[in-house]
Formats: structure tokens, C-alpha cells, sequence
């Protein structure tokens, strides 16, 4: 018989592949590195002023501070913290490979400490990061920062990921699966993406926990990916603030400064009488600020709330969440209890206002 | 045929080569790192899983019956019978008889204090009455096994300082971040006495933690671990508790530099209190390390740096101890331990801790021209003795 | 014809069959190394290295309280400081010792001690600050077997590499390992006073007594040494490194008693507007290396270069960066012949077409040996010297 030097070649080269891949898989921090690098970019805060002596009229280019950015997509559009936006007159990023763009602010959110850049003439060859917007990480997942720092090039930082809870950003909104990692950020400021092991982006830092020398060992919160997907997608379009569910009610506010329900005395229940099945539910409203949904809708002090869309009042939590979860124009029904009479109103989900309101919710 | 033998011939090289040329990107010569290679890798989500069920907050509840989130007041435990028995530091649970203890989806339930060991820093509490949907024991491993660099993953509460909060409706989300997992190594042991005792003296005074005094050594670790984590379980790769973090030492000069209890320590301790209802600290009674008369941290590092001679020299008796009743006296020098050449004073000091209760020393002593041996046994450590005595 | 080719190609699917599972047997074995690597633990490392890991104590001439060792006087809680402490590891030649210059400062007697242990005198033979590298010779006896430190290329350093750094605590008697990645790999840093030719950050936990310790990967071979951290309120970690490479050259030049300095003569500034301006620079020189100062008598004194040059570049490469000036001064040795290229201020030399570029010079300098200089005594242990290259 003959044989076909087809089959010969190609069990040969299947051999050779079985054996050669079974070459050693990488650590993940330099796995990710090497993927994750040229998405990731420098960018410096210049401020530009002429040196009145300088006869040969150059620009003395004083840079005022640098910061982590990450390309979002090819049009050159960039993601970085709000923070690092301010007062700034000219903006530059290098990319990995060192070359250098012009860039400009396109909005700076307050309420989500984002901030978006643009390049003013984005090369054709931009490397873009890639979100991870499936399965949400596990506790326990390798996680690697890729940040810039100072504009000497790329620094990273391996770590896992500590828990996934809820926490409020510093202007107070609500971020209920938020990650926590036990990474080290040296990059200094907020913006720093985080990476799984498959090179995706699963978070971008938001709260600085510190570092030994902060007091805190290693506890910093990223904002997850899904979550910094949609505002970034509405900053894109938008080019405004993105949108923030509002309704604008102060619940009740017990004794350790917590809007507890069980800081709803037993006597306090009582002189309202409450029915039954009420007993250990509900929310008190403290205050309705003037102008917001729940002021239209018609909500007031004392109202007690027992339902939200028809399902028991258990916690502020679980009403928080339905409205973090909730788009704008959602309608919302309040089930409430007002001088001993029961009522319902239909609260229309609306847009945080610029300030930083700390217990309106 | 011949072409069958040509092909397999060839297929034989070609496997061949690419064995080699995967071989050749490193293999280790050290036949010992081979073998220790050949452990599975972890799979730290996995482990998390099957471990993060035995973890608990640890909430003091002080005797005017107000739940005490106070600063300071959490701290982090494990669960570690079907009885319900939870260790956690004393300088978390000890001041109070009474504890709140909230699992890891937040059911809380309520434990009491069974016993203390201050200079541990140990506590043993008890579940009233444990919901056997919420009792997860962990494993204990054994903590003299373990090694520099060995993985060390941390669970607990962290940021019991710290207002990250959170569910604004539930007081204990208030503080703490609870079910935190940190994961590095364990950095080495931390057998540096004088350390301990400087540490403890500028540091922890406040907290009375004098375990200096009577642990043989604490393990050093880099995973972080924060005010909150105290009490809480220091887990290897195999998802057995092998520490129990105390204290972290994190400060200006030390990057993720924290101490955890050794968790044989802790076995023994909460065995002998189970069975005895007591623990005893083995002791002889001799003052080896720096004379009793010094109690400045600086100046014993002055004396042992440049006053203490070298070799094992007894700088005074204990009353009523053992070496008193052997006939050691003060100058006398040690020359053999058990026919062995003299360990250095603080070897001295971990032998014994780490022994029994009533093992027998055998001791080689000069005293003058006269070279003598002397036979003793460890006894309990009296309460009221709280010196660095041997 | 139809059984036998059945036959055949039965067979050829049961040899490649065979192979498959024999390849794939060898790829599980590969899995186990590759899975060990994954774990991110430490503990092969540290025990291969332990042996060769050592904690070094001097003691200085007399008891100080200078500031600069401060911190050493917090972790030992005694005033005065009569001594520093720190780590090392011993060389591929086993009669060395290496660790950071730092330590040695004012150290009249040094001593090494081992893991297990036992401890020995050393002197240093040389140090060299640039690359954060000292060299002793330890006298072993005759009864003791020093284990070498086994070492790497630091040439495949890459990005996120997990590393081990290891030393023992403030009394020398633990031994000490904590773990991280390779988070930077730098030419420049400004914090750092005197810049390697390429260093290492990295975001293992450090602590002053592993100090001249070794930066090892995971498989235990050393690829740098620890030499300090970088403080800042908002950073942590930010520990630095030289990489091995830098310091098996520089090792082994001193140890080959060849630890001459090259000299050049000059002492420099990097090319600003200002100085563009005072001294009448044209625009067209964009980038270069201003002389501020000639030494007599130097090779650069020698071949006719004044103060108020600028550098332009050296054997045909060009400076764009002040740090490459410096890396080719770094890599100079004596007795080569360099053909510099430079700026000098000529009259007559406009803008205009036809008489651009003749101020533009060349020389020829010869790089001889620094010549023997007082040893310093007060405080300027970690301090390169102050003649400039």
C-alpha cells in the first residue's frame, strides 16, 4: 500500500503541536501584562505657558500630574477618574509604545469619579480594552492592576479578589456588587483598571483604601465592569453626567446614625398603628427634598412606606437597590400608611442633581 | 511495512524533539524542588468556597446588654467543632462574657465565652445553640509544619475602624468588611523575643498583650490583615487553619509585616481547657535570657548586645521554681541540655515552651571549678509569676 | 487489496494513537510544573536559597546617633546604634558575599551569619554605589561548607513575573520570605538618587533587615538584590531592586581586582532653556549634555573640551535623553578610545544656510583610570563621589 505523505505530515505536525503546547502556562500577572499593556495609557495634565524670556519662543511644558487611562474604543475615546481632570488646561497621552497624542476632556462625572478624554487624532492602530461583562468574578480570582506611574512606563500589581459587597462612592452613590481587592495600587489615584486572567477588565478602582503606609493593609474597591460599561456608554453619547437613579427621600435616622428599621421604636409603631403584618416592615420618611421625584409624586414626612411595587419593605437596602437597578422614567409604587390611612402613589424614577446630597436617597 | 517503520520512525523523533524543546525552558535541578512541585495548584476560589462558611464576625456584647459595634469592637473567628465552639482573640472577645457572632450571609446568632488565655491571646466561645445549617467547622492543620513561603490565605472582618458602609439598614453592616480574603505567604516564624517584648512595650501595651512571654514563637506573615481580621483564621493551600491573625503590624517603616498565633498553640490550649478547665504554661524558673532586674526594652538590648556573654548563664533563681529546688543558683553556668552542647537562651526558652508539662531536663552545670549535673521537671508557671523567667 | 489497506490505515490510527497519549503524558507532567508556578507561594524558593541566604551585623567604630540610621535605631529600641544589620547571599564563588553598600557604612567589623546559625567574619573587598553592590570575603574555616546561590539572567525579567525576596528579621534569627510580582522594570525613577541602568520595582512586602537580600524567582534562582523602598503617602510597595546582570558584572570586575573607575572629567547638566538661553544655544541643537565643569588634567581636559560644550552624542549615537548619556558613561572601560561629538559656541555661525553646522565639533578622548583618591570618612557612604564621571 501507499501512503499519503498528507496523512504522514500532518500526524507529524500533530505530534509536534501536542507536544510543544504542553509547554508551561504562564503566571497570570504577566499573562495579563502582556495583553492588557497597550490598552492602557499614560496621561499627562500639562499646563502650557510661555516663558517670557524665552527667545527662541518655546513652550516650557509643565506637567502637573499624570494619570492611568483606558483606550475604551478606536475613535480614541479614554477613560480616567474625574479627579484628575480638574483644572486642567491640555491634556497628553502616551501610549505604550511611547508615542504621544493631544487629547481633550469630553465630561468629567462627579457622581461615578469618572472622567472621559478624547484623543484629537486617534491612530488607526489604538488597542482597545475589552470589558468582562459575563460572568461576574468570584471571590478568590486572580486579579492583576495594570496602571502608569509617573510617566515611567507600566507598573503592575497582583492580588485577589477579596469579596464583592456593597459601597458607597464618595459622592454617595450606592455601587451594590462593588469589588474589593487585596491588591497593591501604586498609581496614587483613582482609574486604575483591573484585569482577570483572560486579559478583560473587570473593574476600574474607585475608593483609595490604602496601602501600608495609610493605615489600611491592601483595601481597595473597584467599581465592576458591567456598571462602568453603561457609564461609560452614556458618557459617550450623552457627552453629559451619566444618569444616577433619584428619588430624593431621608429616611428615618436612629440612634447610631443609621437609617435602621429597627430604630423604629416599638412605641413609635404603636402610636402609629400599625396593622399586623406591618409590625416589622416598613420605612419611615424623614424628608422629601424639594423638587425631587418623590416631592412630585407627593411623598412627605411621616409618610410610612410598607411596599415597594408591591413587594414588603424588609429594608432601606432593598429599597436602595430597586432603585439603583431602576432605569429613568421607571415608575415606582410606594405602598404607604399616612395618618392611619392607606394609600398608594407612583413615585417616576428621576436624575440625582449635581449636589452631593449624602442621606437623600 | 517499510513506510509504516519510516513513519513511526520519524513520528518517534518529532515527539521526541518536542520533548526536548519543552524540557529545555527550565527545568529545576534541585531534585527536592521537584518533588515539591508536584503538589496540585490551588484554586483559591474553590478553596474560598469550602472554607468561608466556618468564618464569623466576632461582636462583643458588654454586660449592659447593648450590642457593642463600637471601634475596636469586631473582630473575626472561626468555628471549629459540630459543638460550636469559635476561636477567636481575647483582645476581641475577652473583655465580655457574651458575643454576637454573624455568619457569612449575615444570619447572626449568639456565643458565649468559655475561656480566656490573655497571654495567648486566645478566647474560646461557645454557640448557645448552633443552627446546624450554620455550622461549617474548618479543618485545623498543623502549624509546626509549616514553612517560609508557604501560601497563607487571611479570612475575616477587616475595617472595623473604617465606615465603608454599606447597608444602611442593617447595624451590623455597619462596620467591618466581613468575609475579606486576603491571600500572600507566610513570611517565616517570629521567635525574635526582644522584638516582641519592645513591640509590646511601645505598641500593644495598651491591650496587655504579653504573649512574648509565653508563646515559643508567632508566624510572620504578608497577607494583609487589618484592625477587624483579629481573630480570624490564616488558612495554607490545603484550607487548614494553621495561624490566627493578631496583629498587624502595619506602620510607616513595615510593609504587610503581621503576626498570627500559631494554631497548635491554640489546640492545646483549647484542650487542656476542655478536659482540665485550665492551661498551663511549662516552667522551670530560670532567668537566662537577661537578668529580672531589667525590665526597659532598651536596656536589655543594651545588656544582650553588649554585657550578655556568650553561652547559657543563669542570671538568678526564681523562688519555690523547680531550678531553685535542683540547687541552681545565680552565676552558675549551663553546659549540657540532656547531654547536648547548651543551646543559646532563647532555644532554651522554646524547648520548654514547647514541651509538656513535667519532661525531664537533664542540666550540665559549672559552677566555679565544680561541674555538676542536675535533673528537673517543668511545672505549671504560677500566675503571679509575669517575667521572662524560663 | 481492501482488508490489507483497512489494515493499514488501523495501524497507522493505533501508532498515532500511541504517540498521542505518550505526548499527552509528558504534557501532564509539564502541567505539574506548570501548576506549581501558579500557585504564587514561595516556599520552594525560600528553601532552596536558604542555605545561601545570609544576615550580615557591623559593628562601627564607635557608637553613632546620625539620623540616617534612625530607623535602624527604632527596630532595635537602643540608643546609641552600635551597628547595622541586614542581609546577603553568598556568591557563585562561595569565598563572597554580596549585599548593599549601605550596610557596611562605617562598619569596622562585619560579621556573617548563616542560616543555621553560625556566624563568621568578613571584609569587605569593594563597593560600588551605582549599582547598589558590595562584595565581601568571608573567612568560612575550614570545617564549614558554604552552598552557593544559584543564579539567572535577569535579561527575560518580564512584566508580573512572580518573585520572592528573602532575608532575615531585625535579630537575624528568622529567616524571612515574602512574595510578589516584578511590578516595573525602569531605566529612571526621580526619587531614586543615583539611577541604575535598569531596575526593578517590585511590590513584595519589604522590611529594612532584608535589606542586600536576594530578589529571586520562583524557582529559586536569584535575578536581583533588594537595596531599598521608595516612601510615599499614597504609594505602598514600591521596593526596589538592581538586576543581577548589572551585578554579576560589576561583582565580578571587583573580584577580578579590575574595579578601576573609569574617568572622563566633566561634570554635567542636561540641556534646558535656560542654559539654552545663557549660553546662546541655537534651536537646532535640540538635545545634549552641557559641561559645566572640566577637570585638570582628565581625558577630557586632554582632548580639548571646555566648559560651556554641549555633548551631542558619543561613537556615533546620539543622546536624546540625558540617561542615555549617562548609561554609555556607565559602560565606558579604561584605556577605550571615544569619539565625542559637541557643541561649542563659534562666532560668526548664524541660521542661515551655508554656515549652520560648523560649530559643530569632534574630538577623540581616551578613558583613563580615576586617580587614587582619600578614602571619605564622614557620612558619605552612600554617596557616589563628587567629581562627576
Amino acid at each position: 500500500m501507499s501512503l499519503r505523505w498528507t496523512n504522514v505530515g500532518m500526524a507529524l505536525i500533530l505530534c509536534f503541536a501536542v507536544v510543544t503546547t504542553a509547554a508551561r502556562a504562564d503566571f497570570v500577572a504577566v499573562e495579563v501584562a502582556e495583553m492588557a499593556k497597550d490598552s492602557v495609557v499614560t496621561i499627562e495634565a500639562v499646563s502650557l505657558s510661555l516663558t517670557a524670556v524665552s527667545l527662541t519662543s518655546r513652550q516650557q511644558r509643565i506637567v502637573q500630574s499624570y494619570d492611568t487611562g483606558l483606550i475604551l474604543n478606536k475613535e480614541g475615546y479614554i477613560l480616567t477618574d474625574a479627579a484628575s481632570l480638574e483644572d486642567v488646561e491640555a491634556l497628553e497621552v502616551t501610549l505604550a509604545d511611547g508615542r504621544k497624542f493631544s487629547a481633550e476632556i469630553v465630561v468629567q462625572d462627579e457622581g461615578y469619579s469618572l472622567g472621559l478624554i478624547k484623543l484629537k487624532e486617534p491612530p488607526a492602530d489604538l488597542q482597545v480594552a475589552k470589558f468582562a461583562l459575563g460572568e461576574p468574578v468570584r471571590q478568590g480570582e486572580s486579579v492583576v492592576v495594570v496602571g502608569t506611574a509617573g510617566g515611567y512606563g507600566h507598573t503592575v500589581s497582583y492580588g485577589i479578589v477579596s469579596a464583592i459587597r456593597t459601597v458607597r462612592l464618595e459622592s454617595g452613590q450606592l455601587v451594590p456588587d462593588m469589588i474589593q481587592s487585596d491588591v497593591v495600587v501604586n498609581t496614587g489615584n483613582e482609574g486604575s483598571p483591573l484585569f482577570n486572567a483572560n486579559g478583560e477588565v473587570v473593574g476600574i478602582q474607585a475608593v483609595f483604601g490604602g496601602g501600608s503606609a495609610m493605615g489600611m493593609q491592601n483595601v481597595t474597591f473597584f467599581m465592576p465592569a458591567t456598571l462602568v460599561k453603561k457609564v461609560v456608554d452614556q458618557l459617550i453619547e450623552t457627552e453629559e453626567p451619566a444618569f444616577r437613579p433619584w428619588l430624593g427621600i431621608m429616611p428615618y435616622s436612629g440612634s447610631f446614625g443609621m437609617f435602621g428599621l429597627r430604630e423604629l421604636s416599638d412605641d413609635l409603631r404603636m402610636y402609629m398603628n400599625l396593622p399586623d403584618e406591618y409590625w416589622d416592615v416598613g420605612m419611615l420618611i424623614y424628608d422629601v427634598w424639594e423638587g425631587s421625584p418623590a416631592y412630585e409624586a407627593g411623598l412627605r414626612y411621616q409618610d410610612f412606606v410598607v411596599e415597594i411595587n408591591g413587594e414588603l419593605l424588609k429594608s432601606i437596602g432593598q429599597l436602595e437597590k430597586i432603585i439603583y437597578e431602576s432605569e429613568e422614567g421607571d415608575l415606582l409604587v410606594f405602598s404607604l400608611i399616612r395618618r392611619d390611612r392607606y394609600r398608594e402613589v407612583e413615585c417616576e424614577v428621576g436624575n440625582h442633581p449635581e449636589e452631593m446630597l449624602m442621606f437623600y436617597f | 511495512m517499510k513506510n509504516f517503520l519510516a513513519l513511526i520512525a520519524v513520528m518517534g523523533c518529532v515527539f521526541l524533539a518536542g520533548a526536548v524543546a519543552s524540557a529545555q525552558e527550565g527545568m529545576l535541578s534541585d531534585e527536592e524542588g521537584l518533588r515539591i512541585l508536584r503538589e496540585t495548584p490551588v484554586n483559591v476560589p474553590e478553596l474560598i468556597e469550602k472554607v468561608t462558611r466556618g468564618v464569623v464576625v466576632v461582636q462583643p456584647i458588654l454586660v449592659e446588654g447593648v450590642a457593642a459595634a463600637e471601634f475596636g469592637g469586631l473582630g473575626s473567628g472561626f468555628v471549629i467543632d459540630k459543638q460550636g465552639h469559635i476561636i477567636t482573640n481575647t483582645h476581641v472577645a475577652g473583655k465580655a462574657s457574651v458575643a454576637q457572632i454573624v455568619f457569612w450571609d449575615g444570619y447572626s446568632a449568639r456565643a458565649t465565652l468559655v475561656a480566656a488565655a490573655p497571654h495567648y491571646d486566645i478566647a474560646l466561645l461557645k454557640l448557645d445553640s448552633p443552627d446546624p445549617d450554620h455550622l461549617f467547622p474548618v479543618p485545623l492543620g498543623d502549624s509546626d509544619r509549616v514553612k517560609p513561603g508557604d501560601l497563607a490565605l487571611a479570612m475575616g472582618a477587616p475595617g472595623s475602624m473604617e465606615g465603608f458602609n454599606i447597608d444602611r439598614s442593617n447595624p451590623l453592616e455597619a462596620y467591618g468588611l466581613r468575609s475579606t480574603a486576603t491571600m500572600r505567604v507566610i513570611s517565616g516564624r517570629y521567635t525574635d523575643i526582644d522584638f516582641q517584648v519592645i513591640q509590646n512595650y511601645y505598641l500593644r501595651g495598651s491591650y496587655g498583650l504579653d504573649y512574648a512571654m509565653y508563646l515559643p514563637y508567632v508566624f510572620r506573615t504578608q497577607a494583609p490583615i487589618n484592625p477587624g481580621n483579629s481573630g480570624g483564621p490564616l488558612f495554607n493551600r490545603h484550607g487548614e487553619v494553621v495561624g490566627i491573625n493578631t496583629w498587624g503590624g502595619s506602620h510607616m517603616l513595615s510593609q504587610q509585616s503581621n503576626f498570627s498565633v500559631p494554631i497548635n498553640s491554640a489546640k492545646s490550649f483549647v484542650v487542656e481547657v476542655l478536659e482540665h478547665k485550665r492551661q498551663d504554661i511549662p516552667w522551670l524558673g530560670i532567668h537566662c535570657i537577661f537578668p529580672p532586674n531589667i525590665t526597659n526594652p532598651e536596656a536589655f538590648i543594651e545588656f544582650k548586645e553588649r554585657f550578655r556573654p556568650e553561652g547559657l548563664w543563669v542570671y538568678s533563681v526564681e523562688p519555690d521554681s523547680p531550678a531553685e529546688a535542683a540547687g541552681l543558683r545565680d552565676g552558675d553556668e549551663i553546659v549540657a541540655l540532656n547531654g547536648n552542647a547548651p543551646p543559646t537562651p532563647e532555644a532554651l526558652r522554646l524547648e520548654v515552651l514547647q514541651g509538656e508539662i513535667g519532661v525531664e531536663y537533664f542540666l550540665g552545670v559549672r559552677r566555679g571549678h565544680y561541674e555538676f549535673t542536675i535533673r528537673l521537671f517543668t511545672v505549671p508557671k504560677p500566675d503571679y509569676i509575669a517575667n521572662f523567667s524560663v | 487489496m481492501w482488508p490489507h489497506k483497512m489494515a493499514a490505515r488501523l495501524f497507522s490510527l493505533a501508532v498515532i494513537t500511541a504517540v498521542l497519549l505518550t505526548s499527552a503524558a509528558a504534557s501532564a507532567q509539564n502541567a505539574d510544573v506548570s501548576g506549581w508556578e501558579l500557585n504564587y507561594a514561595s516556599d520552594v524558593a525560600a528553601q532552596m536559597l536558604k542555605p545561601s541566604v545570609v544576615f550580615i551585623e557591623t559593628r562601627f567604630d564607635r557608637p553613632r546617633n546620625d539620623t540616617e540610621y534612625a530607623i535602624w535605631s527604632y527596630f532595635r529600641g537602643a540608643r546609641p546604634l552600635y551597628g547595622l544589620y541586614g542581609s546577603g547571599f553568598i556568591y557563585k564563588d562561595p569565598k563572597y558575599v554580596i549585599t548593599t553598600p549601605f550596610l557596611l557604612t562605617h562598619a569596622e567589623y562585619i560579621r556573617v551569619i548563616t542560616s543555621d546559625g553560625r556566624a563568621f567574619p568578613a571584609k569587605i573587598v569593594d563597593e560600588d554605589d551605582v549599582f547598589k553592590t558590595a562584595v565581601l570575603e568571608v573567612d568560612w574555616g575550614y570545617h564549614y561548607e558554604p552552598v552557593p546561590a544559584l543564579l539567572a539572567s535577569s535579561e527575560d525579567l518580564r512584566l508580573g513575573e512572580p518573585i520572592t525576596i528573602l532575608g532575615y528579621d531585625t535579630e537575624g534569627v528568622d529567616y524571612v520570605s515574602t512574595v510578589g510580582v516584578i511590578s516595573a522594570i525602569r531605566k529612571e525613577m526621580p526619587s531614586v538618587e543615583e539611577p541604575t541602568e535598569q531596575y526593578i520595582q517590585f511590590d513584595a512586602a519589604y522590611e529594612l533587615p532584608m535589606m542586600g537580600g536576594p530578589l529571586a524567582n520562583i524557582k529559586g534562582e536569584v535575578v536581583g538584590i533588594v537595596y531599598g523602598t521608595v516612601e510615599d503617602f499614597y504609594q505602598s510597595n514600591v521596593n526596589l531592586a538592581v538586576p543581577i546582570n548589572d551585578l554579576v558584572r560589576v561583582a565580578d570586575r571587583i573580584i577580578s581586582g579590575e574595579a578601576k573607575k573609569p574617568w572622563f572629567g566633566v561634570e554635567t547638566l542636561w540641556l534646558t532653556d535656560q542654559i539654552r538661553l545663557l549660553n546662546k544655544v541655537p534651536g537646532r541643537v535640540e538635545n545634549g549634555v552641557f559641561i559645566t565643569y572640566i577637570e585638570p588634567g582628565s581625558p577630557a581636559d586632554l582632548a580639548g573640551l571646555l566648559p560651556g560644550d554641549v555633548i551631542l552624542g558619543m561613537d556615533g549615537l546620539a543622546f536624546a535623553y540625558y540617561f542615555d548619556y549617562k548609561a554609555f558613561m556607565r559602560r565606558v572601560d579604561i584605556g577605550q578610545v571615544v569619539r565625542v561629538s559637541y557643541w561649542r559656541y563659534t562666532s560668526g555661525v548664524t541660521e542661515a544656510p551655508g554656515t549652520t553646522d560648523q560649530d559643530i565639533y569632534e574630538t577623540v578622548v581616551q578613558i583613563l583610570e580615576y586617580p587614587e583618591e582619600d578614602e571619605d570618612e564622614e557620612g558619605e557612604g552612600g554617596m557616589p563621589p563628587h567629581h562627576g564621571h
